[in-house]
């Protein structure tokens, strides 16, 4: 199979899965008798359904007016789909930060201003417009049999050095995202590219190692689990987490040399039918209540450190004191969106990825 | 006698120094606000756009610099820090495009808009605005000569990004720069009303000064007037010593008439008693005719008092009418010589250098003919039956001032020299026994005085006295 049927096939069977499930308390305000002029609330979301469903109906259940209507998506068709303009949506949310931000630096979002906007940290919001709400490492996974008695690699270096040392071991059982595939994935690579030499090292060895790529965070913790893979690279630290606690096969650490940290973001298209209702809702995302909700969903972690004390959500176990790097929202997020860098970064991964048929 | 009324109350509203100097102030402040504020505006852009523009110079150098020829092709490598340099105007946002001179686009935002006048090559960074996705962006553009195989060619880069860090940098250095203006704006116009208080404070003084006093009081105001008004209150103090003058003039006048009319009437009285006494009708017949001779002494008398105060009377008011004194005199004259005991008096009148019609000058006729009446009397009381009187008209002046002279020669006794200046006073006469009321030159004198002219009293050619009464032409100073 090549890569570009691969792509298809993945992008189609992505199903766009309407939340009607989420319409229970609006209906059930109906069945009491509230005849009341209901918004519809649409959010274009490139994350799991499953993982915003208690935000949602906690917004729905504070403000009953308004129906959400939840479309999912992955990171790129998302952002074209936006881009083109094409469909009128009044929420966008992704955690591909880059994809967001060249959007709202195209100038179609619409600025406002959350009432505890000073409470948010700097990195997380652009412009009055682009809003993160959620504050998720950046984690590797491992398979504990596998390394029950070898040590794990404390830096990219390491990582490299172990690949190029035990090639056997390694040999096809490395997987990371496919960034040809993966907003997110291209961004973590992107911004690894950035932190210095060593993420050339990382690839180049992960190319000897002959790594697999995969569109999803679940397909390589889904791997890593079975002992088909045994070292994931990269992984969004809050879906990590869920899975983490319910499966004791799979472990994660953070490595010494620096830990990305990125955040989902959601902003208000300029063009957004209910901007009212649009902006109460990213409110309440940002809110203590709306960061409590996400705090209760096991694939998200909020952004606001005290949601995560309150709830008793512990955050990511074993972040403290690590060199955390925040991605930062801003226009050096469009760089690697430039279309001859892209193009050239591509090439050099798959050049050093070595990716082909034969990798699959 | 009282104080003239404090100041009119019809003139509808008087205006305020106060106000007229505060608005002349605030006008002045204002439009020199708003001078300074387009100045201050204008510097306030150009601070910004030099600041930010060094921004794009900046990432423009580093993004040139990863432009380069491989014998695979032109790479254009966009560094990050580059985006990250420009994206410190925070919350604006960033927009480029490499092309090649002949338009075609390597990379970035297709539709960029172009600079005024269009691309030309160069490596020398251009700075424009231009309108771009809703909002008005600055750009730069700038060249790099790039030499491929297929010959060397110019790569050019436009980046830009939206105003918002300009525009609040120019708002907040405006609204800085403003609010040091106003506020010593502000501070000038309380310290000015603070020094109008203050000059004008003397003022208030003065008139409490005035408005305190008793009816009587007249002694001069003591306050130490700044120079501005050092005027005004000289002339209320010179207006206060007239009034007093003229009080102490019309008090005088009156005990001085009084006493006159007492004693004239008391004489009249005295014949009369004496004339009754008699028994002889002869001797009765002569005490009845000085009677007589008294009772017109005593009538032409009052006729000169009512016609000194009627003179002084109209010399308050300022006579505005232009006439000729030419006719004037001539009528005079006649109505002089209609009374039958002016028979034998021989007058001329000489104005040999004065044309016809050229007699004018700003004057009271009914004051001036009264004058004239009263010297032809005077001459004639005083003189011989056959008096000869010459009239005489001509040019003369009053210090700088243009004024004619009308001269009386007679050729009667005349006036010693020591006398003269005493006849000019109220009744001073030479000749009481000879019905010399002694008002006549006073009254000549008056009219001079009211009409800013004088009178003089010389020695006549024709042997006599010589009267000159000069009035300046255009009336009173």
């Amino acid at each position: 199979m090549t890569l570009a049927t691969l792509a298809r096939t993945r992008l189609g069977a992505l199903r766009r899965i309407r939340a009607a499930v989420l319409g229970a308390a609006a209906l059930s305000l109906a069945a009491v008798g509230h005849a009341r002029a209901e918004t519809r609330l649409t959010i274009y979301s490139a994350t799991d359904t499953s993982a915003m469903t208690e935000v949602i109906a906690r917004f729905e259940a504070t403000h009953p007016a308004v129906k959400v209507e939840y479309v999912e998506y992955n990171t790129s068709e998302l952002y074209e789909a936006i881009a083109s303009h094409s469909h009128l949506v009044d929420v966008v949310i992704s955690s591909s930060m880059d994809l967001q931000a060249k959007l709202v630096n195209s100038g179609d979002a619409y600025a406002f201003r959350p009432p505890n906007a000073d409470a948010l940290p700097e990195w997380a919001r652009w412009r009055g417009e682009l809003y993160g709400f959620t504050w998720e490492p950046v984690v590797m996974v491992y398979n504990k049999a596998a390394f029950a008695d070898r040590p794990l690699p404390q830096t990219r270096s390491e990582l490299a050095g172990m690949i190029r040392d035990d090639p056997d071991f390694f040999r096809g059982r490395v997987g990371t995202y496919d960034i040809h595939l993966s907003g997110v994935g291209y961004l973590f690579a992107t911004q690894d590219a950035q932190r210095g030499y060593q993420f050339s090292r990382v690839a180049e060895s992960f190319g000897r190692a002959r790594a697999r790529t995969f569109c999803c965070t679940r397909e390589v913790l889904d791997r890593v689990a079975r002992g088909e893979l045994v070292y994931g690279y990269n992984m969004i630290g809050s879906y990590t987490l869920g899975v983490v606690r319910e499966d004791e096969r799979i472990g994660y650490y953070l490595l010494d040399d620096y830990t990305l940290v990125m955040s989902r973001t959601a902003f208000i298209p300029e063009t957004a039918p209910n901007k009212r209702a649009a902006v109460s809702f990213v409110n309440f995302l940002l809110s203590p209540e709306g960061q409590a909700a996400i705090a209760t969903s096991p694939e998200l972690i909020p952004l606001l450190p005290e949601a995560t004390i309150a709830s008793g959500h512990s955050g990511v176990p074993g972040t403290e004191g690590r060199s955390l790097l925040p991605i930062r929202l801003g226009t050096g997020l469009l760089t690697y969106l430039d279309r001859l860098k892209k193009e050239a970064f591509l090439a050099d991964w798959s050049a050093a990825m070595q990716v082909d048929s034969a990798s699959q | 006698m009282t104080l003239p009324p404090p100041l009119p109350e019809a003139r509808a509203v008087p205006y305020s120094l106060r106000r007229r100097l505060t608005v002349g102030m605030v006008a002045g402040f204002l439009a020199l606000l708003v001078v300074l504020s387009i100045g201050l505006w204008t510097y306030a852009r150009n601070a910004a756009n030099q600041t930010y523009d060094l921004l794009l110079a900046g990432s423009a150098i580093a993004i040139l610099e990863r432009i380069s020829p491989t014998p695979d092709g032109l790479i254009v490598d966009i560094p990050s820090s580059a985006l990250e340099i420009v994206g410190l105007a925070k919350e604006d946002r960033v927009f480029y495009r490499v092309f090649r001179l002949s338009g075609r686009t390597l990379t970035g935002e297709p539709d960029l808009p172009l600079p005024p006048g269009g691309v030309r090559a160069g490596d020398q960074p251009r700075f424009f605005d231009a309108p771009y996705s809703r909002e008005t962006s600055r750009f730069v553009l700038q060249g790099k000569l790039i030499i491929e195989p297929t010959g060397p060619d110019w790569i050019m880069l436009q980046l830009g990004h939206t105003r918002l860090a300009r525009d609040t940098m120019q708002m907040d250095l405006f609204s800085k720069g403003l609010a040091g203006l106003v506020a010593i704006a502000v501070l000038g116009l309380v310290f000015m009303r603070l020094g109008i208080n203050r000059a004008m404070a003397p003022l208030a003084g003065i008139e409490a000064d005035i408005r305190g006093r008793e009816p009587s009081d007249m002694t001069p105001l003591d306050a130490k007037p700044p120079r501005e008004v050092e005027g005004l209150i000289g002339a209320i103090n010179d207006f206060m010593g007239r009034l007093v003058t003229s009080k102490e003039h019309a008090q005088s006048f009156i005990a001085d008439v009084a006493h006159q009319m007492r004693t004239s009437l008391a004489a009249l009285q005295g014949q009369l008693q004496l004339a009754a006494e008699q028994d002889e009708p002869e001797r009765m017949r002569q005490r009845l005719e000085r009677a007589s001779e008294q009772a017109t002494r005593t009538i032409r008398l009052t006729n000169q008092l009512l016609s000194h105060a009627m003179v002084t009377h109209r010399g308050i008011d300022e006579p505005v009418e232009k006439i000729d004194l030419m006719p004037l005199i001539r009528t005079s004259v006649e109505e002089f010589l209609r009374h039958p005991e002016t028979e034998g008096i021989d007058i001329a009148v000489l104005h040999d250098d004065l044309p016809a019609g050229s007699a004018l000058l700003v004057a009271d006729p009914v004051a001036l003919r009264e004058a004239l009446r009263n010297l032809l009397d005077n001459a004639a009381r005083h003189g011989p039956k056959d008096i000869r009187i010459d009239i005489g008209l001509s040019r003369t002046r009053i210090d700088e001032r243009e004024a004619l002279c009308i001269s009386l020669d007679d050729s009667g006794p005349g006036i010693p020299a020591a006398e003269r200046e005493k006849v000019l006073e109220r009744f001073y006469s030479l000749n009481r026994a000879g019905g010399g009321s002694g008002i006549g030159l006073s009254i000549v004198n008056a009219v001079a005085r009211s009409h800013g002219g004088r009178l003089a009293l010389a020695d006549s050619r024709l042997g006599g006295l010589r009267v000159e009464l000069d009035l300046p032409v255009d009336g009173p100073a």
